[in-house]
């Protein structure tokens, strides 16, 4: 069963994961489903206008030796005002206009690797393990300083038309509350992982 | 017959009333250019039906304060604008600490719930201010201190100090939005301030010549200004004030003193009181505060003025102050945004000094310095005009608006009932200058201007947009 678990704890078993080699040679497939991002708390952060942060770990090894290692970061949102699902991701934008074609799209995610093929003896040992972080962000997570600092409040005339008064206001209490203030534990993250063992080649798409 | 200016041929014409007139021709040609392809714009916004608005956090607050400054009804459309307003409105109260709001989708599809999540904020707040005023110069307020939201109803009470290079003062106001559920705002200031007013003797126009004279106000205001609705175009002001000026000059760094002429001392004895009138409606459709691409923002304020009586002068009492504020934001092509702004002011003759009309600094006419473009005792009339091309001048920065370039022409004039205005008594300048918007201040503006026909570069340092 695949349950979302707390940070710092032992990540979730993601399922249907698997590693082959494609018939060309040169590439590996990673396969696994992506069904559990879509979980309850992240359709609800999804729906309540948040974005959803997902972080992909690859390592590929070879006799137990690290030979690679692949990131993938996607940002997941809901926008209410098209109705629609949006990825960013890998420098593309997918856009669905439901959940379920976010879940289809998640639920057989194939991942290509350039991975030369190696010796025969080497490729028997070929495995890796990948690894999932979602973070759901609230809208106040890291902002507040970056807020305080960027979010200038510039003032212009008060009476209208009289005399220009171009200037700012510093909030203070922000920057008080920013030095002094315990952090406030604004985020919150699911974590999946799967061992990869090689499964026999398959013909690329 | 002797011809006329209109008959003579060009070569023969003043070589530079004709500079100056060309340069207006222009300056009219680019307004036009700026103007009329924006007049109308149609754009296609999605909507939303407001299901519900959830209120979270408001431990001290009453709903009603956050409803009202939502301004959103359950049952009406919305858009993301207003929604972005919505949310920039309630932080822009401070009342809260963090305020954020939520959008979801609704029973049915089109339908949306608002859910706004509040933290109240236990202590007084603190601010820091600093500026630039036409009128004052660089000003500051190190600590103001503000009682907001005292019983949980949106007032403010608060308390500031200001000192500058030609202001100190302090300020205690009283603020009470949606005076009794309406769509007014009610502002009640207590104002005390010494101003220093500069003027320059004939042919001197830096200020190391100028010289200085203060005024000592007092001042007890009462505001009511719109929110919402019609009412937000408008705004009234009634103030009793009782006024000190100095019947003394000074220049800076100079101890001595010298008598200030007739022109510069007030009309009646000191201190003298008037009790005063200010009405002024205005718009701002303007896309963007900081750096405006498209829209308008305009001004037309009247005022008007009851000195103490004087029976045994005898003389006119009273005067009347008009001014016309007018700015067109206007993308002109990719990223180049054209700016124009035509303000036009004019107030009785019998005003004191310190309520005339002045020109010169970079807020106003670029390329002079701080009111140094009027007559002594300051101008009854004034024109002034600009045009601004801007545009980033990064390509790398995400927000193109951070670091941007502008080319400018300033043209205006202030003067005397007595004195016959026509374009060859214009004042201009023009320059370049740059934009960069930096954490905590804002925008800081640097300005090379060079007043026509001289040319004689002056640097100007400010804050903000131009206008």
């Amino acid at each position: 069963m695949l349950l979302a678990v707390a940070q710092g704890q032992e990540p979730a078993t993601l399922s249907g994961a698997e590693l082959s080699r494609s018939a060309a040679g040169d590439t590996l497939l990673c396969r696994f489903s992506g069904e559990p991002f879509l979980s309850e708390s992240v359709q609800s952060t999804l729906l309540s206008g948040l974005p959803v942060l997902i972080n992909l770990n690859l390592i590929i090894r070879t006799d137990g030796q690290i030979r690679l290692r692949e990131n993938k970061r996607f940002r997941m949102s809901y926008d209410i005002w098209e109705d629609q699902y949006q990825l960013d991701g890998a420098g593309e934008r997918y856009l669905f206009p439901d959940l379920e074609q976010l879940r289809a799209f998640w639920s057989a995610f194939n991942w290509k690797i350039v991975f030369p093929r190696q010796a025969e003896n080497a490729e028997k040992n070929l495995g890796g393990r990948i690894t999932a972080k979602l973070t759901l962000l609230t809208a106040n997570q890291g902002r507040e300083l970056r807020d305080w600092l960027f979010n200038d409040n510039q003032t212009e005339e008060t009476s209208p038309g009289l005399m220009r008064d171009t200037g700012f206001q510093l909030d203070l209490n922000s920057l008080i509350s920013l030095l002094w203030s315990s952090k406030n534990d604004t985020e919150r993250s699911e974590s999946y992982a799967a061992n990869l063992t090689a499964k026999p080649a398959v013909k690329e798409e | 017959m002797k011809p006329t200016a209109n008959q003579l041929p060009h070569r023969h014409r003043p070589t530079h009333s004709r500079r100056l007139t060309s340069h207006f021709r222009r300056f009219a040609f680019w307004v036009f250019l700026l103007i009329a392809p924006g007049l109308v714009r149609a754009q296609e916004e999605r909507t939303l039906l407001l299901e519900r608005i959830d209120i979270e956090g408001n431990t001290k607050t009453v709903a009603g304060v956050i409803h009202n400054y939502l301004d959103m009804e359950v049952g009406s459309t919305i858009s993301r604008d207003m929604v972005e307003a919505a949310g920039k409105r309630l932080e822009a109260t401070r009342f809260f600490k963090t305020s954020e709001l939520r959008l979801s989708p609704g029973t049915e599809k089109g339908q949306a719930v608002l859910t706004v999540i509040v933290t109240e904020r236990r202590w007084p707040f603190f601010q820091f201010k600093s500026g630039y005023n036409e009128l004052d110069g660089w000003y500051l307020s190190p600590l103001g201190i503000r009682f907001d939201n005292l019983l949980g109803y949106g007032n403010r009470l608060g308390l500031e100090f200001l000192i500058g290079d030609r202001i100190s003062g302090a300020r205690l106001g009283y603020y009470r939005p949606y005076l009794l559920g309406t769509e007014y705002d009610l502002g009640l200031v207590l104002e005390g301030n010494d101003r220093q007013f500069l003027h320059y003797p004939e042919g001197a126009r830096e200020l190391d010549e100028a010289f200085f004279q203060k005024v000592h106000t007092s001042e007890l205001a009462l505001s009511i200004n719109g929110n919402s609705g019609i009412p937000r175009f408008f705004s009234m002001k009634l103030s009793v004030q009782a006024v000190t000026v100095d019947s003394t000059l000074r220049r800076r760094g100079d101890n001595e003193e010298r008598a200030a002429p007739g022109v510069l001392l007030p009309p009646l004895e000191n201190p003298y009181r008037t009790g005063r009138l200010y009405l002024a409606t205005h718009i701002d459709t303007r896309d963007n505060r900081a750096y405006p691409s498209r829209g308008w923002w305009g001004s037309l304020s009247w005022e008007h003025a009851v000195f103490q009586e004087d029976s045994i002068l005898n003389r006119d009492l009273k005067y009347s102050r008009t001014v016309l504020d007018l700015r067109r934001y206007q993308p002109i092509w990719k990223e180049l945004v054209g700016a124009v702004r035509v303000k036009y002011g004019q107030i009785s003759e019998a005003s004191p000094f310190f309520e005339r009309f002045y020109l010169g600094g970079p807020n106003s006419l670029r390329g002079y310095v701080d009111r140094s473009q009027n007559p002594l005792g300051y101008a009854s009339r004034m024109t002034l005009s600009s045009a601004e091309l801007r545009f980033p001048l990064s390509a790398r920065l995400k927000d193109r608006s951070r670091f941007t370039g502008v080319l400018f022409y300033d043209a205006g004039f202030a003067w005397n009932e007595s004195t016959t205005w026509n374009f060859s008594k214009l004042k201009t300048g023009m320059g370049a200058g740059v934009r960069l918007r930096i954490p905590v201040i804002g925008i800081l503006r640097v300005d090379l201007a060079y007043p026509i026909p001289d040319y004689e570069p002056r640097l100007h340092i400010s804050l903000g947009q131009t206008f």
